[in-house]
């Protein structure tokens, strides 16, 4: 299947530069204890309502792990193949642009599932104890939250590595992108601790698909029921990326005339 | 014409040339700010939350935070491209300012400007109204204006130190776009918030080793929490100092290591 | 030596540049020895061609002489002065051209990028329009240089960087690929000049270039560099004589030619041996410094009846391609 051998070979050429990403699982690391360490700090002060500090810790630990899995490339690597031209190679082929591209990343989010996830989750739960959850559903549920979540980043970096072909500046879209996911999907806190008007724009957003759904689940903070929003972000975002790449192909086509 | 006017002049094209493209310019400064605004408030939301962390308050925490950024924005301003010096070394980008009849330091720096006006709006807007909240709640004295002043500039030239040592290790390792992710990111993000906080090592890591804790947190709690003398301020100027110093004996090592790309 | 100021003199003895490469595709790490052992001595007015296969430490060489990378060993002296140590004084000196990127303001119109070398280099208003006028006459750059860079077509951002590389008026022009990616007409234009500027302006040229018709058509004197060691200095007659002249002479004959056999052909020497045959049509290839192609199409026309006749010259390149490769 195209998408196995797409992901596989991005699998294969992120194997090469092993010594660069040991320094970003190390930062990754230091990263996620700064978060751990403000809530340990208001724990001080404040029971932290039904987490409680250790639980606060869990969550911002799991944030932290998962993190690397919803984390994508800029626009998935368009950008530049629209620098390149490759674009105009890249759309005669026979595989859809957006498996094209989704696939390629995918391999690059297996790698970090695998080198940068995993061995984050084994330091944190040497380091905070992260309690995995026993039962095999909550696991299950979980999975399928982050297997959305995965799902949602991909379209949403598709959609800004589309927006490249319109301005040179598109990487602000990806910081922007971030900064977005840093304050609404509920990477730092529990939504339901922030204001209300914050609250209700995270909720109209995907973001929380990210990090309050999964860590929610994950948690056992909340059921099944919660898989219905991330469900329905994945066919909008997915009617998003198909409109994206009729637009890509027009403008593509204009150009290389 | 003086090194000093070539640098204006040098600015004054880098600004020309970005200007060239002025809608991606109004764009990138629109997106730039809500970034830093969006970073800011995933702070200020928690902290809103629960009021203090470990007996700094809000405010004292934003005095914090708007030291530290608009020092890193002051640096940002001219220091862009020992900021992202990967390409330099990897583009063969140096070989043409080796080139030049300048020093070399200074056609590194004046060969690239960034504009931060929006960041460093937001970040001046939030140091404005802590110290202003500061001050009528009768915490501080109206000397935190000159002596925050005074820590803006030794923490932007700690933050230049620390970006041009970590440049200068580009000489031997080339990719150092990942190390600067742990000397610059991650300790701008920690520095965010009072050091008390972090475990020891952390915390001597961030005092010894990479000293941004100098930039806010050491000078922050003579100024705001006034729990340490007035010591720490000429120990701040001798930081600065000390590290520009080791930073530049680096720079130097490193230009007689550097390995051009060549074919 | 008379006037050093006037002779410069590069050398780069003994052992040279150790490059630590570090590879990026592993960590394994290597070291690399890009230039092993040069000596070598340019005089004012020269016209040089220094060429060399891809990674045959050109490039480095290059770099060590322009101050921009330290050797390990040895000593690079441009007019008596080490570009290391006085790297600023040096450049002040010489003109740098690096085809594969330009040192023009990419967003800019040329005259800006004049206007801030000009001040980095300290010309006054007078030098500089002074500068700009002889240069316009050697380069005609005038009619498009308020436009854009990155809007210019390979040729003219190419003129335009010689003119920047030549504005502070040095006296050594350093040129890397001058006329890499190039159509035959931008080539044709830069060459002339090129030329212009060594026999007008005097200036001493150092040349690398991959296209031979470059340093044959403006080098007296060639240095052939491979794997870090200089392996031929002299004048381009001599570099032809070295390795002789391999023509090729092919020959289609009305009717399928009758060989000699084999034993025949080893007891009987002739001074041309075949380079290829099919069907009809015969190459054979022949040095010109030993015989004369006449004697050769004699002695082909014993084989059967020559229809036609092409004789092609040797190709600079693949001459150049023998020295390179000598055990081949």
């Amino acid at each position: 299947m195209v998408l196995w051998i797409l992901a596989k070979s991005m699998v294969r050429s992120r194997l090469q530069y092993s010594a660069s990403h040991a320094v970003r699982t190390a930062a990754s690391v230091i990263f996620g204890m700064i978060y751990v360490a403000i809530w340990q700090g208001i724990g001080e002060q404040d029971p932290l309502g039904e987490y409680g500090t250790e639980g606060m810790v869990r969550y911002i630990a799991f944030n932290q792990v998962i993190l690397w899995l919803t984390f994508t490339q800029y626009g998935l690597g368009l950008e530049e193949r629209v620098r390149t031209g490759q674009i105009a190679l890249d759309l005669a082929r026979p595989v859809h642009l957006f498996v094209f591209a989704a696939g390629r990343e995918a391999g690059s989010i297996a790698y970090n599932a695998i080198f940068t996830a995993l061995p984050l989750f084994f330091i944190y739960d040497w380091m905070f104890g992260l309690a995995a959850p026993r039962e095999p559903a909550v696991w299950l549920w979980t999975a399928a939250a982050l297997l959305m979540a995965v799902y949602s980043a991909l379209c949403i970096g598709y959609g800004i590595g589309v927006a490249s072909l319109w301005t040179v500046e598109g990487r602000w879209f990806h910081l922007l992108n971030y900064s977005l996911n840093f304050v609404l999907s509920g990477f730092l806190m529990p939504l339901q601790w922030m204001p209300d008007w914050l609250q209700a724009v995270a909720c109209a957003s995907p973001y929380p698909i990210f990090h309050s759904v999964p860590a929610g689940l994950y948690m056992g903070k909340a059921g099944p029921d919660t898989l219905l929003v991330p469900f329905l972000w994945c066919l909008l975002l997915t009617a998003g990326a198909l409109a994206a790449t009729k637009l890509v192909r027009r403008k593509v086509e204009v150009q290389g005339g | 014409m003086t090194w000093m006017g070539i640098c204006w002049l040098l600015y004054k094209m880098n600004v020309k040339a970005r200007m060239q493209y002025r809608l991606n310019f109004v764009l990138m400064t629109m997106l730039a700010s809500v970034v830093t605004v969006a970073e800011f408030l995933g702070l200020a939301v928690v902290l809103n939350a629960f009021g203090s962390i470990k007996g700094w308050s809000v405010w004292e925490i934003g005095y914090l935070y708007g030291v530290l950024m608009t020092a890193k924005y002051v640096y940002r301003a001219f220091g862009s491209a020992i900021n992202n010096f990967e390409p330099y070394l990897v583009n063969g980008q140096l070989d043409q300012l080796l080139l030049r009849p300048m020093p070399l330091l200074l056609a590194v720096i004046t060969s690239r400007t960034r504009m931060v006006g929006g960041e460093l709006l937001q970040s001046l807007t939030v140091l404005g109204v802590c110290i202003a909240r500061l001050l009528s709640e009768g915490r501080v004295t109206p000397w935190i204006l000159p002596q925050t002043l005074f820590i803006l500039a030794t923490g932007t030239v700690i933050m230049f130190s620390v970006g041009l040592a970590t440049a200068a290790i580009g000489f031997w390792i080339t990719r150092v776009e990942d190390l600067s992710v742990l000397t610059d990111n991650a300790t701008t993000t920690a520095c965010q918030l009072p050091l008390s906080l972090f475990p020891d090592w952390l915390r001597t890591l961030l005092l010894a080793a990479i000293p941004f804790g100098f930039i806010n947190y050491v000078p922050a709690m003579h100024i705001v929490k006034g729990e340490w003398g007035g010591w720490t301020l000429p120990l701040t100027g001798a930081v600065a100092a000390l590290s520009l110093a080791a930073a530049l004996w680096l720079w130097r090592i490193g230009v007689a290591k550097y390995q051009s790309t060549g074919t | 030596m008379k006037g050093l100021a006037k002779t410069f003199r590069t050398s780069v003895p003994r052992e040279g540049r150790f490059g630590a490469v570090r590879s990026l595709l592993s960590r394994e790490k290597r070291t690399v020895q890009a230039v092993k052992r040069l000596d070598f001595a340019v005089e004012r007015g020269e016209f040089v061609g220094f060429i060399g296969p891809n990674g045959a430490g050109k490039s480095t060489t290059i770099k060590m002489l322009c101050g921009i990378l330290h050797p390990s060993e040895g000593e690079v002296l441009v007019f008596g002065r080490s570009p290391q140590r006085e790297r600023r004084p040096v450049a002040r000196r010489i003109g740098v051209v690096f085809g594969q990127r330009t040192q023009l303001w990419w967003d800019l119109p040329l005259k800006d990028s004049f206007a801030i070398l000009a001040a980095m280099f300290r010309l006054t208003r007078s030098e500089k329009e002074r500068q700009l006028d002889r240069l316009n006459e050697a380069l005609s750059f005038r009619d498009f240089w308020d436009t854009p860079v990155r809007k210019l077509s390979l040729g003219q951002r190419m003129r335009g960087d010689l003119a920047a590389a030549l504005l502070h008026d040095p006296e050594l022009l350093v040129l890397d690929e001058p006329t890499i990616g190039m159509d035959a007409g931008a080539k044709r234009q830069i060459r002339a000049h090129l030329k212009f500027l060594n026999e007008h302006l005097g200036k001493t040229v150092l040349l690398t270039t991959h296209d031979m018709n470059d340093i044959e058509q403006l080098c007296r004197r060639v240095l052939v560099i491979n794997r870090g060691e200089l392996i031929f200095d002299g004048g381009m007659a001599q570099l032809r004589g070295r390795i002789g002249m391999p023509t090729l002479i092919r020959v289609v004959y009305r009717r399928e030619p009758k060989l000699p056999d084999a034993e025949l052909w080893a007891s009987q020497p002739r001074p041309f041996r075949i380079a290829g045959r099919r069907e009809r049509e015969l190459t054979v290839s022949c040095n010109r410094t030993e015989t004369r192609v006449l004697d050769v199409l004699r002695a082909l026309g014993e084989w059967g009846e020559v229809d036609d006749v092409l004789v092609e010259e040797p190709d600079f390149e693949d001459i150049v391609h023998e020295i390179y490769e000598p055990a081949k």
